[in-house]
């Protein structure tokens, strides 16, 4: 079931459109992934479901209630269920962990329930220790962790997530990760994820969507997304990939580096691009196709060779250094292919 | 739609709306619509009238306080560059102590300062002790009128300047400068690199100078060195004759639209710096010219500081005699300290209301807001009290013309403006989402301002409570215009002694007032780097 529901949503900051016609269901209890470039419009769907923004035209919805609609607001954002982790974590800096939360739980919530909220929250996220400690005193990792115990332990229905691990170095980054992708095993969570990072997406995403110029240019599992993009764009976006224009007809694209197989729509004809990626192109003595090594990039245990030929560059991944220069043979495996 | 399908209404806890709708109606009723009362009265005669108000003797005010203005602008511009550059760009000996006898003057009422200078250039002052009675009459008589005018508003605005090319120094990216140095040296970097840098800070300072010295009544009224603002207040004051006042306050207000016209269009858009990363500014080197720019700086600081300080306390007398001074004035220093603490706490509370809706509203809006605060800033003191007395003074009103309340009024609405762009330029710093997660948890408006912004911005409003303080306790303008009878501030007293009493008395006010200004700025430090630590990171 879709929990949140965005329908030809337009939004525009000060007479610029940001989104234009979005179109976008957040499935239940599962992470979803919001990736494009920057500038895509990725923070603004996140703070149009928070309700800090009303769109200018269509519809938003939270399960079965309207919250949002063309200039109107239904339902404040304090009462929707929702929580944020923001980019830049909005820490309080004079309160002290403990505080912090006490401060969001408030006196609504009864006093023996916000000390076993806020125990549980500060145990799952390893912050048990730090009742006393101030954002300042806090490791960069202790200060992501403050930020998600912050939003989880209003137990809220939906996690907003914007780009919270943006400023993390990777091995801290990894580890933050994990804790999020276990973090659902403790708290039942609907998890709307943005970021640029190829690898949160599919680290992380059970369902993604990828944003570009204020819409959606597809959305599906990380996985096929990958596999079988819809456009050149998302191709490009989620990976390395070479594009190489050709005809189709009869299941075979004709390109420059020769004719491919694999459209799985054998009535399709005409103009395409071919997706090819470094994983795909298997360097291979006896392999169909031939070019000329024109740089390796090391990656640490295997190499990003780029092979060009007339009309034609693509890359593939070796475990030795190959000789810029050198000839080589390579095969294709089934390509995927994109309509212009 | 559905209409079961929406949720209730929307009704959220977040209500800034009555909270920020209330201080601005603070801000229009103590000073904005008062001054728009004042525009249509003056219009209005001026139908009457005719262009009569124009004549020689409006003539040659105008040439006055536009020389006056200028003169004090131009050099606060130059003076306030050469230690802007040289206090934050350069290794001088001992620039921090010399930053802070330089900012001294500005915290003292100018009047005091004309004071200072007084026992120094006067007929038996400093000058006159040392050179002799006939150096001493030769620097009296040219310290009256304009000349002494000129130096008494230098020394207290130049550290205008100073300060804010100081700021604008400092937010230089040292890449910028690094990226420059690696081929060139340092006077060419500063003059090529730093200076357009800093070039909007300097006009910005002038024209505040500019503003500020045009407004001014105390000194050139003490110096005889005949200006509007004098004006006004004489034909308030001397002769009753309230619409005279009006009509004389047009062109001193037409010179303040200049300079706010002035600030508005050139110097809305100064360069930007991409984004600062490292904190450290670069240090130029003086190297050879060290030692002569220490004695050239220094010698300017004693001699403009320090140097007619040590005149009022010669001018002064005994224990005693300070003990008598101020058992003479002890009403006037509680009136003084109460009405001005009272003043600035009502002014910090709706600086923070007006400039959250300053700072987290559509730009539109927010200039035209912006533009009306500057306004009631830039107005002079004596205008905008002849404004109040016109709005004020009326019947079922009394009881608020006639009170102190009137003077809290005044305050309120002449230093509301400072204090909105002291706590806006604080709340910049504040993300906006350091809100908006309160928001989500369910925090009411107030409760957020309360317990997330107020302590966040704490060592900011420390400083705006204590600068609002001491420019309440200096004021003399808009105090002397306003003020009813049995209200006497020390200012007033110090400035009506000036006249009637004898020199060690009114010497002896002179240095309580300097004192006291001194105390509040000492706890005012102390306050703010206790707050400073409460709201840190570390």
């Amino acid at each position: 079931m879709d929990l949140i529901r965005l329908e030809d949503v337009e939004f525009a900051y000060g007479g610029r459109p940001v989104l234009r016609g979005v179109n976008l269901a957040v499935p239940e209890n599962v992470v979803t992934v919001l990736v494009g470039p920057s500038g895509s419009g990725k923070s603004t769907i996140l703070r149009l479901i928070a309700g800090f923004e009303t769109p200018s035209r269509g519809r938003l919805s939270i399960g079965d209630q309207i919250v949002s609609t063309g200039h109107r607001v239904f339902q404040a954002p304090e009462s929707r269920g929702v929580a944020m982790v923001f980019q830049d974590l909005a820490l309080w800096a004079h309160m002290s962990v403990g505080q912090t939360l006490e401060f969001v739980l408030g006196r609504a919530v009864a006093r023996q329930e916000r000390r076993r909220r806020i125990t549980e929250t500060l145990t799952a996220l390893g912050l048990d220790g730090r009742l006393e400690a101030r954002p300042g005193e806090l490791s960069g990792g202790e200060r992501q962790r403050l930020a998600l115990a912050r939003a989880l332990v209003t137990r809220p229905r939906i996690l907003l997530m914007d780009e919270p691990l943006a400023n993390l170095d990777p091995p801290l980054r990894v580890a933050l990760l994990d804790e999020i992708r276990n973090l659902r095993q403790r708290f039942p969570l609907t998890i709307l994820y943005v970021t640029h990072n190829q690898h949160e997406t599919f680290g992380l995403g059970d369902h993604a969507a990828v944003l570009h110029e204020g819409r959606i240019e597809q959305a599906g599992s990380p996985r096929a997304l990958y596999e079988r993009p819809r456009t050149a764009f998302v191709a490009s976006f989620l990976g390395r990939c070479a594009l190489l224009p050709g005809t189709l007809h009869d299941g075979h694209v004709e390109t420059a580096l020769g004719v491919l197989s694999g459209a799985e729509d054998r009535a399709a004809q005409g103009a395409v691009s071919v997706v090819i990626r470094p994983e795909d192109v298997l360097v291979d003595s006896d392999g169909p196709f031939g070019g000329r090594v024109e740089s390796a990039t090391c990656l640490g245990g295997a190499f990003e060779t780029a092979i060009t030929g007339p009309g034609w560059r693509l890359w593939a991944l070796t475990r030795d250094e190959p000789t810029p220069g050198s000839s080589v043979r390579f095969a294709v495996k089934k390509p995927a292919i994109v309509h212009p | 739609m559905e209409r079961d399908q929406l949720s209730r209404p929307h009704s959220s806890r977040w209500r800034p709306a009555p909270w920020l709708g209330a201080s601005l109606l603070v801000v229009l009723i103590t000073g904005a619509l008062p001054l728009a009362w004042l525009v249509v009265v003056a219009l209005g005669d001026i139908a009457i009238s005719g262009a009569g108000f124009v004549s020689s003797r409006t003539a040659a005010l105008f040439g006055n306080t536009v020389r006056l203005g200028i003169a004090v602008a131009v050099l606060v511009g130059v003076l306030g560059t050469i230690f802007g550059v040289l206090s934050a760009k350069t290794d001088l000996p001992g620039r921090r102590t010399l930053v802070a006898l330089l900012t001294l003057p500005l915290f003292l009422p100018p009047y005091i300062l004309a004071l200072e200078w007084f026992t120094v250039l006067g007929r038996h002052g400093v000058v006159a002790a040392i050179a002799g009675r006939t150096a001493g009459i030769w620097a009296s008589d040219r310290f009256f009128g304009l000349g002494g005018a000129v130096l008494v508003l230098t020394t207290a605005y130049t550290p205008i300047v100073m300060h804010l090319v100081r700021i604008a120094l400092r937010s230089i990216d040292p890449a910028v400068e690094e990226s420059a140095r690696l081929r060139f040296r340092w006077p060419r970097i500063l003059w090529r690199i730093d200076m357009p840098f800093v070039a909007p800070a300097i006009g910005l300072g002038m024209l505040v100078t500019f503003i500020l010295v045009v407004g001014e009544f105390g000194v050139p009224a003490y110096l005889r060195y005949p200006v509007f603002s004098g004006a006004v207040f004489t034909e308030f004051a001397a002769f009753l004759n309230i619409r005279a006042a009006v009509v004389a306050s047009i062109p001193l207000m037409l010179l303040v639209l200049a300079g706010l016209g002035a600030e508005r269009y050139w110097l809305r858009t100064p360069w930007q710096s991409l984004g600062r990363v490292r904190l450290t500014s670069l240090v130029a080197p003086l190297g050879a010219w060290r030692l002569l720019a220490a004695l050239g700086g220094w010698a300017y600081a004693l001699v403009t500081v320090v140097l007619p300080l040590a005149g009022l306390e010669r001018e002064a007398g005994g224990a005693a005699s300070y003990t008598a001074a101020l058992r003479g004035a002890a009403s006037s220093i509680v009136v003084s300290v109460w009405t001005a603490a009272m003043a600035a706490t009502i002014v910090l509370a709706a600086a923070l209301m007006v400039a959250y809706l300053v700072e987290r509203t559509g730009s539109t809006r927010r200039n035209t807001l912006d533009t009306v605060l500057l306004l009631l800033f830039a107005v002079p003191g004596t205008v905008l009290g002849v404004s109040l007395i016109l709005f004020w003074n009326r019947p079922g009103l009394t009881g608020i013309y006639t009170s102190v309340v009137i003077l809290l009024i005044a305050y309120v609405a002449h230093y509301t403006p400072v204090a909105v762009r002291a706590v806006g330029a604080a709340l910049q710093s504040i993300s906006p989402s350091v809100e908006e997660a309160a928001r989500l948890a369910g925090v009411p408006w107030i409760t957020m301002v309360r317990r997330i912004l107020v302590p966040s911005l704490a060592p900011a409003l420390a400083g705006v409570w204590s600068l609002t303080f001491v420019l309440c306790l200096r004021d003399l303008d808009l105090a002397m215009t306003v003020h009813p009878p049995g209200v006497e501030t020390l200012p007033i007293r110090v400035y009506t002694l000036m006249a009637n009493s004898s020199s060690s008395v009114t010497a002896e006010l002179a240095l309580l007032m300097i004192a006291l200004t001194l105390a509040v700025m000492l706890v005012a430090g102390v306050a703010v780097g206790v707050a400073r630590r409460a709201s840190a990171w570390t």
